[in-house]
């Protein structure tokens, strides 16, 4: 089910991306540690979206499986895409002098890690966090 | 744009980071908060955080330049109040912040400030007494 989408095109919706995050694992009862996980996850991921591929889309969900229940975010864009995922999972590797620690650190995060992209054709990563 | 208060207490400055902030505002915070330390020449600068409900990597980076920076002009930096929520996740997301001084709260920043200022009244003052003997 489909709980919130945000449009990233300015640098105010990377804001208001973690203000949904916020808001929709409180409401779901994700413990404090979960939250600031996820929060953060969709900071960064958001982020990259604003930065490397200047607009898309943060579709957020909760998903079911067996008993559990779970976020689940996906991060879409029509960007540039990236050239080698093996290096962008890397850590310390960034092509803007960033710190690189956004993918990899994010993928460490969540229960969940899954990057597809496509040269000029776009990027997608989806997340998830059981509860 | 929110703007975030920078607090001039005796020779201190305190800088209370809010949640929600846009990137552009956090580097124009850096700015502001190195341009008061400069120009009211003050000893020690306490950066609160204990109102952030999360701290990425990009908001991770400009805290510790900061601390950083405040050291070059002379000053000393301290970086209080963060949960251990945040802690817990920025150690995971591989993010550390070596060289940066932290402590519990404001206050326990105001007094390891406190000790510094003395010592380095303590300092001044042998070298005073040594160049009198010349
Ligand atoms: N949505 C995206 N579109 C295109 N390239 C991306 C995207 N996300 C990440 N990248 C590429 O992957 C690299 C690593 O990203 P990340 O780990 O977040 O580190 P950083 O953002 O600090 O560079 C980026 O430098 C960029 O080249
Ligand atoms: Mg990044």
């Amino acid at each position: 089910m489909i709980l919130g989408v945000v449009e990233i095109f300015h640098e105010k919706d990377i804001v208001i991306a973690r203000q949904t995050a916020r808001e929709l694992t409180k409401d779901m009862g994700f413990g404090l540690v979960d939250q600031t996980r996820i929060v953060t996850a969709v900071s960064e991921l958001s982020r990259n979206i604003f930065k490397y591929a200047k607009s898309g889309r943060v579709i957020f969900e909760s998903v079911e499986s067996g008993k559990s229940r779970g976020i689940s975010i996906s991060f879409i864009d029509k960007g540039p895409g990236i050239e080698s995922i093996e290096n962008a999972m890397k850590e310390g590797f960034s092509t803007d002098k960033g710190m690189g620690l956004g993918l990899p650190g994010v993928k460490k995060l969540m229960d969940y890690f899954k990057i597809s992209s496509e040269l000029e054709k776009g990027t997608t990563v989806v997340i998830i966090k059981w509860k | 744009m929110k703007k975030v208060p920078i607090l001039v207490i005796r020779n201190t400055l305190i800088i209370c980071i809010q949640n929600d902030l846009t990137d552009t505002a956090i580097l124009e915070l850096q700015n502001d908060i190195l341009d008061k330390t400069y120009k009211t020449r003050v000893n020690g600068v306490i950066i609160d955080i204990s109102s952030l409900d999360m701290i990425d990597v990009f908001l991770g980076k400009v805290i510790s330049d900061t601390t950083k920076m405040v050291r070059l002009l002379g000053a000393q930096a301290i970086l209080v109040g963060m949960k251990p929520n945040i802690a817990i996740t920025l150690i995971e997301l591989g993010f550390e912040m070596p060289n940066v001084k932290t402590a519990i709260d404001v206050d326990n920043g105001l007094k390891i400030l406190n000790k510094y200022e003395k010592y380095n009244a303590t300092k001044v003052l042998e070298v005073t007494e040594l160049s009198g003997e010349d």
